[in-house]
């Protein structure tokens, strides 16, 4: 599970860094706070369903 | 054996299109691999005449300068001077003169030989990924042992459709399942005799949920339709996270994600009982470790559909068009008072609040069919979904009690309304959830005094539209 969560968190990171992506806007589209969006992922949380989400967001942002 | 017909979107689509974007797909890539051994060959090309010329640059004498005078001049056709001269001095057994060594030093700090040594190793090193890669394409072709990623990435630049993409995607993710071993039963002794069992009975209860779960493949397809390969990898390790026992499905929020690992395993659990059942040959006459085994995997497919079956009423549907809302009521507290307060926010901030408002009048929602949604994100489990609409920095909470009518918990800045309506569903959860009965409209006529004042104080008027 670590690996997963290194690994996806690392490509999220690279497409906000690529895409300009507002934290906040995309924390809104995730039903959560900024505060909690950096909190997910500095520790992993049980609901991997939550990176699955920012990860479908970020591929398709700017589309 | 008892022959099953399987559902023709899987039995056909997967079996023999697969077939054809296989083939594709290996058109592909042996393609790829010609282009690797091209560009490989031109590598080991390379490094020849590096070792050539670092024989020489370790010798430096005139018989190693001409021993790789092709080398040297295939990358530097200006040293054909001073070879030359080198040529005919050797040959006017003339080596000895001082000028010689003039000339062998200077083609020996010339570029050739001063990169040699640093492109010999980059080359080495570039030779080594073109044959690991070469040789993750051979597996791949084999069926051999090959890595899902290299597979995934090859897909991700091939010339394939999406749609081709993905059945291969999908069709790995089967073979990819583990395969049932099946313990081989020992000779009975003549004195031994061995319970069996019949699961003739289980069998209605196997086709009944192989078709209902084609069923619900076919109609949540879409939600796996243009994914890309980073995201399926990203779905199936999930799905093995899950199997794996390391998280449970119950602490998944996000619905379509949830959807789509519940259907990746509802593929894997399909493919592993239909691999299962190949195996038994005499449906009346089984061991107590086959029946329970039946037992468990159609206990597992069964569940894995019941997920979706209880997940699909709140996947978000299309809205076919916004429709003015029915009715507006507010969360209040004990004391008939709303959960914010109007003379908390500035003129602009009203302004903002208004436009919420005069949005939802109108039913507009922020959240769209696909993946763009605002929903807030709760711990607690709720028999609702609460949304949220924002308008510049002011965002609004709410609760859809019916298609069109609306209940609004509160009113905060986007920073805080996360933490604003969290709290709200704790303390009224309860609340909210009998307000989607017969309590609704009992309501409606009570607020009627407030509704008119708090609209007549942000300048709407009931009908406006923006």
């Amino acid at each position: 599970m670590n690996d997963f969560f290194q690994k996806i968190k690392k490509d999220c990171f690279e497409l906000i860094a690529l895409k300009k992506v507002d934290i906040g806007e995309l924390s809104f589209l995730l039903g959560i706070s900024e505060k909690k969006f950096y909190q997910n992922f500095t520790h992993c949380i049980e609901d991997l369903t939550f990176y699955l989400k920012t990860y479908d967001l970020l591929v398709e942002w700017g589309e | 054996m008892i022959e099953f017909n399987y559902n023709k979107i899987w039995g056909v689509m997967v079996n023999i299109s697969f077939e054809n974007s296989w083939n594709k797909f290996e058109d592909f890539i042996h393609e790829y691999m010609q282009g690797l051994q091209t560009q490989k060959s031109l590598l080991e090309k390379s490094i020849r005449s590096e070792k050539v010329i670092s024989a020489a640059s370790q010798d430096r004498t005139i018989a190693s300068v001409l021993k790789a005078k092709e080398v040297l001049l295939s990358l530097d056709a200006t040293l054909k001077v001073d070879i030359d001269m080198l040529e005919f001095f050797e040959s006017n057994q003339a080596s000895l003169l001082s000028q010689v060594q003039g000339i062998l030093n200077k083609i020996f700090t010339s570029q050739v030989f001063q990169n040699s040594a640093k492109n010999s190793l980059e080359n080495q090193k570039k030779l080594q990924v073109f044959e690991a890669n070469i040789l993750e394409c051979q597996k791949i072709l084999e069926g051999n042992e090959y890595s899902f990623p290299y597979l995934t990435s090859l897909l991700e630049v091939s010339s394939l459709t999406e749609k081709e993409k993905l059945q291969i995607l999908s069709k790995v993710v089967y073979e990819s399942s583990p395969k049932i071993e099946i313990e081989q039963s020992l000779p009975l002794k003549k004195t031994e005799v061995s319970k069996t069992f019949s699961v003739e009975s289980m069998l209605p209860i196997y086709q009944e949920l192989l078709n209902k779960s084609n069923l619900l493949s076919h109609k949540y397809y879409y939600l796996l339709e243009g994914k890309n390969s980073s995201q399926l990898e990203y779905l199936k390790a999930v799905v093995s996270i899950v199997q794996d026992h390391e998280v449970s499905p119950e602490d998944f929020q996000y619905i379509e994600e949830k959807m789509c690992v519940c259907l990746l395993e509802i593929f894997d659990t399909k493919k592993i009982l239909e691999e299962f059942m190949k195996t038994i040959p005499d449906f009346k006459n089984v061991s107590e470790q086959t029946k329970d085994s039946l037992e468990y995997y159609l206990e597992c497919l069964k569940d894995a559909i019941s997920q979706i079956d209880a997940l699909a009423p709140r996947l978000k549907t299309q809205d076919i068009a916004s429709q003015p809302a029915d009715n507006l009521i507010f969360l209040m507290n004990d004391h008939n008072l709303p959960m914010f307060h109007l003379e908390d926010f500035s003129a602009e901030e009203k302004n903002r609040i208004a436009n919420l408002l005069r949005g939802l009048l109108q039913g507009k929602k922020d959240y769209e069919r696909g993946v763009k949604h605002s929903k807030l994100l709760s711990e607690q489990k709720l028999d609702f979904d609460v949304f949220l609409n924002k308008n510049g920095d002011i965002a609004v909470s709410y609760v859809l009690l019916s298609n069109m009518n609306f209940l609004i918990l509160t009113f905060d800045r986007k920073k805080d309304i996360y933490d604003a309506s969290l709290y709200l569903l704790k303390k009224y959860q309860g609340k909210i959830s009998s307000l989607q009965s017969e309590n609704f409209f009992s309501l409606l006529g009570e607020q009627e005094p407030f509704k008119q004042e708090l609209f007549s104080q942000l300048g709407i008027e009931r009908g406006q539209v923006l």
